[in-house]
């Protein structure tokens, strides 16, 4: 089950006037029922009043209700003497007011004795027949000085008087005869009292009447101010004290007292008996409501039918009033669903200024802020894109340089360590040789020859030493920037060229080297010395590197440079090792040129040298033909 | 006759190690790189090689006593490192690799006699 909270506005709104109208409908109806009721109730109200008013003006001439209910009693306490078969008072009109039988109060009596005993004033008594039955009735007038206002008729049974024989029979003649007339006399005495027993009207008869004649009175009684019931339609209840609630309401005070009894559909109404201003006792009536029943049950059909129609039409009614509602609110929703799923170009229709136009105008300013801040966002997002790309960029060239750069570091380092470990080894090589012939030469007997090898090994190796010694100074000189101390003045290169060739023999170098030298060439300021150095250097590599062949040494001119260039037909040098060979203690490390002591420094100097005579290097080679390198030194200009 | 191997790309190294042993009943073998020191160590089966380290050719010093040391046949030589690579690490290195001994170039050929009639008693 949903909760209401869950269902739709319109369901709401539905649910909301029908509850309205079914309210609203029942209040209606509740408001007509209870007019229709009241108004019925006051009907019978009336009517009651009014009966009441005719019953007070039946009885206005009766000064004593009480006084007719003692008559009665009186009857009745009569009626009960041993042998009498009824009692009877009657007025001078002939009409009974007291009986024995209480249904014959207010009829007229029918014995011929009534009539004589008014009419003559004096006793009557005689045989008669009451009710089927033989009696000896007596009637005695009652008389108010001369003037006879009733009679009383006194009937005794005749059982015991015709089972005896006739002497008896005379006697209880005679003995019915004094028995009715002292009854008579004392009945007459116990009224005397009374006003006029005329006056006495047969409420009785009237309360009878009224109930017989009236289709809608089911019940009428009434009470004398003691509450005893003096008249009612039924019988049996005069005499009896009335202990009934109405009946005690009015005699405390009350004007009018009125329930429903609706198991008995009865309508009672309790109204006072007033003749003029004295209260006389209670008019109770009880009103036949089965009419009034059907009616409201026939209010309540139609009530309820027009609240069903009510609420037909309400539910009608209030689609029709949440439709102007609701379609709008759902476009806005569904335009809100196509925004949110990424449509930003949606925008809501706005038909109306009620609130959800204002709503449709709030969602098109939010749609329109949300498409510029989308717009800026995605340009912003752009420009950082653009940025982060260029920023890339330059941290990726940024980082290639710095890797290239911790790439040359650390191929220096290795270089360096690698120049300390063969330093190490260039050092100790001939080192070993010094150390090893000298003692041998010291403490070993040797033959003369094997003394002179011996000392030419360690003077070869003390001059190999000297060379690696000065190499180590001129690459420490270079590296801490001191000046190198050149004396230069204006030379002839090819002669310097041909002094250091003169130290390589062919015997000992396996090679045979050749000299082509230009004729006249110009002089050159330079440091002989040094520029010596790089052609020894030059010389040194291309024995070497190379095994057998002929080396080529030649001086020659070109681009006003004097140039000094040395061939051989060597290992040759990779294209990748060209930029590198003058670096500082590189050297080339290939399977053939393992074997090649060499720190590695003398090309660095080499180029150090030149480019101090602000000369040029120039490099040829290919690999396993050879290598052609010389440098270049600026004419000398007088 | 005790048979000694004396590894060596330098000729005069080799020469004074030969002049040095020279007057023990010792027999010297020459290798002048890491293949002929292994191809003669193989077939000649020395009791003591004098190891260089430095050397032209493929194989170093160091691979050279790996192999030897890691081959049951020639695992028993006595092999004495005998290099101017004096560092420390080379040191360890060589001793890693099964080195028997680490001789330093310069070295004092005395000394190398004495070592080598300690090992050959």
């Amino acid at each position: 089950m949903l909760s209401i909270k869950d269902r739709s506005i319109r369901t709401k709104i539905i649910l909301a006037m029908v509850v309205l109208l079914i309210f609203i409908g029942l209040i209606s109806f509740w408001v007509s029922y209870m007019h229709e009721k009241k108004s019925l109730l006051t009907n019978m109200q009336d009517s009651a009043i009014t009966l009441n008013r005719g019953l007070i003006i039946s009885i206005r001439n009766q000064n004593s209700i009480a006084e007719k209910v003692n008559l009665q009693t009186l009857v009745e306490e009569l009626s009960l003497t041993e042998g009498v078969f009824g009692v009877w008072v009657i007025d001078n009109n002939s009409r009974i007011t007291s009986a024995t039988f209480r249904e014959q109060v207010g009829e007229v009596a029918s014995c011929c004795f009534v009539s004589e005993a008014l009419q003559e004033g004096y006793y009557v008594s005689g045989f008669d027949t009451k009710m089927g039955e033989e009696v000896y009735s007596a009637v005695y007038p009652l008389k108010k000085g001369d003037k006879i206002f009733g009679v009383l008729e006194v009937a005794f049974e005749l059982r015991e008087y015709l089972r005896a024989g006739s002497k008896h029979r005379s006697r209880l003649l005679d003995q019915m005869k004094r028995d009715s007339r002292i009854m008579a006399e004392s009945l007459s005495y116990s009224i005397k009292n009374m006003r006029d027993v005329n006056e006495l009207i047969h409420i009785q008869k009237l309360v009878d009447r009224l109930s017989a004649e009236s289709g809608i009175i089911s019940q009428i009684t009434i009470v004398d101010d003691d509450s005893r019931i003096i008249a009612s339609n039924d019988l049996n209840r005069v005499g009896m004290i009335a202990d009934d609630k109405g009946v005690r309401a009015i005699i405390n005070g009350a004007e009018i007292y009125s329930r429903l009894f609706p198991r008995e559909k009865i309508y009672m109404v309790d109204i006072p008996l007033r003749i003029g201003d004295e209260f006389k006792g209670v008019v109770n009536i009880g009103y036949d409501a089965t009419n009034y029943y059907t009616h409201l049950s026939e209010i309540f059909q139609f009530g309820l039918l027009i609240s069903c129609m009510g609420v037909m039409m309400g539910i009608l009614l209030s689609f029709q009033v949440a439709n102007p509602i609701i379609k709008p609110v759902e476009r806005l929703i569904e335009v809100t669903k196509r925004l949110a799923a990424g449509d930003l170009s949606q925008r809501a229709t706005v038909s109306s200024r009620d609130e959800v136009g204002t709503l449709a105008g709030a969602f098109n300013q939010m749609a329109l802020d949300l498409t510029r801040s989308k717009e800026e966002i995605d340009q912003y997002s752009k420009t950082l894109e653009e940025k982060v790309r260029q920023r890339t960029r330059e941290l990726e060239t940024s980082n290639q340089e710095l890797r290239s750069i911790q790439n040359e570091l650390m191929e220096a380092n290795m270089v360096k360590s690698e120049f300390m470990s063969i330093a190490s080894h260039e050092l100790r090589t001939p080192l070993t040789t010094l150390l090893g012939y000298s003692e041998l030469l010291l403490t070993r007997s040797l033959t003369e020859s094997q003394k002179k090898e011996f000392l030419g090994f360690i003077n070869e190796e003390s001059i190999r030493l000297s060379k690696i010694v000065d190499d180590l100074l001129d690459i420490s000189r270079i590296e801490s920037q001191k000046d190198f101390g050149f004396t230069k003045k204006p030379v002839e290169l090819a002669e310097v060229l041909v002094k250091n060739i003169k130290f390589y023999s062919r015997a000992e170098t396996g090679h045979r080297i050749i000299t082509q030298i230009e004729k006249d060439l110009p002089l050159v300021n330079a440091d002989g010395d040094k520029i010596g150095q790089v052609i020894t250097n030059f010389l040194d590599n291309a024995i070497k590197y190379s095994r057998g062949g002929d080396i080529v040494c030649r001086a020659f001119v070109k681009d006003n440079m004097v140039w000094i260039s040395v061939q051989d037909q060597g290992i040759g040098i990779s294209q990748e090792d060209f930029p590198r060979i003058f670096n500082k203690f590189y050297r080339i490390e290939r399977d053939e040129t393992a074997h090649i002591g060499g720190t590695g420094l003398g090309l660095s100097i080499a180029k150090y040298i030149v480019e101090s005579h602000d000369g040029k290097i120039d490099l040829e080679s290919e690999l396993a033909k050879g290598t052609t390198i010389g440098f270049g030194l600026p004419i000398f200009q007088a | 006759m005790k048979k000694i191997l004396i590894v060596d790309d330098e000729e005069k190294v080799r020469k004074l190690v030969e002049v040095t042993l020279s007057v023990g009943d010792l027999e010297i073998l020459h290798a002048c790189s890491g293949d002929e020191a292994l191809k003669i160590a193989r077939e000649t089966r020395p009791d003591i090689i004098l190891l260089d380290i430095m050397m032209p050719g493929k194989l170093d010093g160091f691979d050279v006593c790996r192999v030897l040391k890691k081959d049951p046949d020639t695992k028993d030589i006595y092999i004495i490192m005998l290099t101017a690579k004096g560092q420390q690490d080379d040191k360890q290195r060589g001793l890693a690799v099964g080195a028997d001994d680490y001789f330093v170039k310069p070295f004092s050929p005395m000394e190398l006699m004495d070592k080598i009639d300690k090992v050959l008693v």
